[in-house]
């Protein structure tokens, strides 16, 4: 994937300022996070020519996807298919995505352009499809490491940046979890980062569902960062969790199912209806 | 007299050259190149036009640069702050923006 980011980005840049009087799909992945196999859950936003975010459960959207057999050649686009891309909330009514689930045959440079219901095509949009997702697919076994605990660390304020954590996130180690045959519901996220109305709060979701199904799974926060009070965030490191997961991005939230089986994973927001679909695969 | 006029512009002119002025920009995230701990680059469309931004190796950043992940999903503007170095922009600041203009 990195060798393909100069070259995406080049392209990016190009296809924005080329044709400045149409809209552009913004691939919300993250780098190396997108692999060849299992179906992989794809983020897009739809920008305006002069920034604005266009999309909305008002302004339906197909996903064309085309292989670009040569990097350096946009000509050189073969289309593969078209697939249907729904648009869900990130934050219920106030900010949402389009979300499309495709398998991917082959890796390489990939184009995407949306496609709106009287045929208006956004700006080509290339991103890169690895061999292998760089984070744990679908069908893999989850990353056995443990997580920090409230009695492991004692200060619940030491191992979360959740101004109002429930303290049944923090009670098992994500190892110990993976190990004793139940469901595991597990948020890798940074409360603090979220603190504008810019992205979905993860946390807020596992915790509402844990309240609703508390015996069906393990439930567990596990934070990105080890200490979150730097005065410069450029010294900011990971916790052990995170960089045995090897996240680009966050945050993410993985579902495993009895055996520590990844049955699904969300890339920066897991709606209700997703997460609900995807607790009852674990327990099947 | 003639020589005040000219001192006088000539010290305007030092002034310009010697100005390294911030700019500010507002726009829409539409690329981040980089991880969890370092962003490298990222890419701003405003009116029509792309910016790519290097943040400043002594950037005293208002928002973690990972934050910009974010934006980059939902859309909401950024304000950045930034100067040009050798035709590179070199973001300073950047902060969640509460409108485009």
């Amino acid at each position: 994937m990195k060798r393909w980011i100069p070259l995406l980005l080049l392209a990016l840049a190009a296809a924005s300022c080329s044709s400045p009087a149409e809209n552009l799909a913004v691939l919300a992945n993250g780098p190396g996070t997108v692999g060849v196999g299992p179906t992989q859950r794809l983020l897009f936003g739809l920008r305006a020519p002069d920034g604005t975010e266009l999309a909305s459960p008002e302004l339906p959207m197909t996903l064309e996807l085309s292989f670009r057999e040569d990097p350096t050649n946009a000509d050189d686009d073969e289309f593969v298919l078209s697939t249907p891309i729904h648009f869900e909330w990130m934050i219920p009514n106030v900010l949402g995505i389009y979300v499309a689930d495709v398998a991917f045959a082959r890796s390489g440079v990939w184009v995407a352009t949306l496609v709106s219901s009287d045929g208006e095509e956004s700006i080509p949009t290339p991103f890169g499809v690895d061999p292998h997702s760089s984070v744990p697919e679908v069908g893999e076994p989850a990353v056995v490491v443990a997580s920090r605990t409230a009695s492991s660390i004692g200060d619940l304020s030491a191992i979360t940046t959740d101004t109002d954590p429930d303290l049944a996130l923090y009670e098992i180690s994500l190892d110990e979890a993976l190990a004793n045959g139940k469901p595991t519901v597990v948020a890798f996220a940074t409360p603090a980062f979220c603190t504008s109305a810019t992205c979905g709060p993860v946390v807020e979701t596992i915790k509402a569902f844990r309240r609703s199904f508390p015996d069906d799974a393990n439930w567990i926060h596990v934070e990105i960062y080890e200490n979150i009070d730097v005065d410069n965030f450029a010294d900011l490191v990971l916790t052990e969790a995170v960089a045995a997961w090897a996240f680009p991005t966050e945050p993410w939230v993985y579902v495993m199912d009895g055996s520590g089986i990844v049955v699904a994973r969300f890339e920066g927001f897991v709606s209700q209806d997703e997460l609900a679909a995807a607790l009852a695969a674990a327990s099947a | 007299m003639r020589f005040l006029a000219v001192l006088l512009i000539t010290s305007l002119l030092a002034g310009a050259c010697a100005s390294t002025g911030n700019s500010t920009l507002v726009g829409s995230v539409i690329a981040v190149d980089g991880d969890l701990v370092d962003v490298r680059t990222f890419e701003v469309l405003s009116d029509g036009a792309s910016f790519e931004f290097r943040p400043a190796f002594d950037g005293d950043f208002s928002i973690p640069l990972v934050h910009l992940r974010d934006h980059l999903r939902s859309g909401e503007p950024v304000r950045v702050t930034y100067h040009e170095v050798e035709g590179e922009l070199v973001a300073t600041d950047v902060v969640d923006a509460e409108t485009r203009h």
